[in-house]
């Protein structure tokens, strides 16, 4: 290999290894983004959900029920 | 550390410019060096990056301290954070000179004590991500890496200066013709811009895991 094959290589090795550990930052970035929006998804999601309905203790049932 | 949206794509953005006017100044703006001829271009990467190495090591080793001294989990994370980029760097500089050595020297690898010396930094802190993955309590984790990564330093001013003490083979100082010497600039400006974003990022990518709880 003559000199200007050895410089390439060199600095194409050295430009990927930086290029893929950025891409690699980049995606992992993105993926914790997406956990993080879907974190929140559900949680907005429960806080909108109306709360579970305790027995309607004036309902002609409950009465009735009181009353034996 | 809230950045604005744009202020990323931006660094990002001016820093690839960067990279690619460095790289054609090293191509076509600076000329042949006579002795080595055109693998001594390899010099404008190798030497950068190496000084870049060193300082992100010292990165490492003043957030170790920081740990050591607060406790605080942010000095953990900006030192991993380091770690990782001092790795990525100081492999660039293992590889990088290596290929120079096989065009000037004829073979890829001699044990001369700055040789030796870079491949026992890349060395201790490729032990220190091992290191780091062993240890399962988070606490314990933080401080056992601290106590290493103080210790770990004390090898950059041995690679540093080996070359000034030391009998080596690999050369102290280059003669450099003005396009030369601008160039190198150009690339002592360009390899902490590229180290230091990935830092930052890096940084900014573990408090989100931290946040989000999905640290390992």
């Amino acid at each position: 290999m003559t000199g200007t094959g050895y410089a390439i290589l060199a600095y194409g090795i050295a430009l990927s290894m930086m290029l893929l550990y950025g891409l690699g930052m980049w995606r992992q970035r993105r993926k914790l983004l997406r956990r993080v929006q879907q974190a929140n998804g559900a949680a907005a999601a429960d806080a909108a959900a109306p709360p579970a309905r305790e027995p309607d203790r004036a309902s002609p049932a409950a009465t009735l029920t009181a009353a034996e | 550390m809230t950045f604005p949206r744009f202020l990323a794509p931006l660094f990002w953005g001016a820093t690839i410019a960067l990279l690619a006017g460095a790289l054609l100044m090293a191509v076509f703006y600076a000329p042949i060096e006579q002795t080595m001829g055109p693998v001594q271009k390899i010099f404008y990467l190798h030497m950068p990056v190496a000084l870049t190495t060193f300082a992100a090591c010292f990165v490492v080793f003043a957030a170790r301290i920081g740990y050591l001294w607060q406790r605080q989990p942010v000095w953990d994370d900006l030192a991993q954070a380091g770690d990782q980029v001092s790795v990525l760097f100081a492999s660039i500089v293992l590889i990088t000179g290596m290929i120079w050595a096989k065009q000037a020297w004829g073979h890829w690898w001699t044990w001369s004590p700055r040789l030796t010396f870079s491949l026992i930094l890349w060395l201790l802190y490729v032990v220190y991500l091992m290191v780091r993955q062993s240890i399962e309590s988070p606490d314990r984790r933080a401080l056992v890496c601290a106590v290493y990564g103080v210790i770990a330093f004390l090898d950059v001013p041995l690679v540093y200066f080996s070359t000034k003490l030391l009998p080596d083979v690999h050369p102290a100082s280059i003669e450099l013709a003005p396009e030369m010497r601008q160039t190198l600039l150009v690339w002592l400006l360009v390899a902490p811009i590229v180290c230091g974003g990935f830092i930052v990022a890096r940084y900014r990518l573990f408090r989100l895991a931290r946040a989000t709880g999905a640290q390992s």
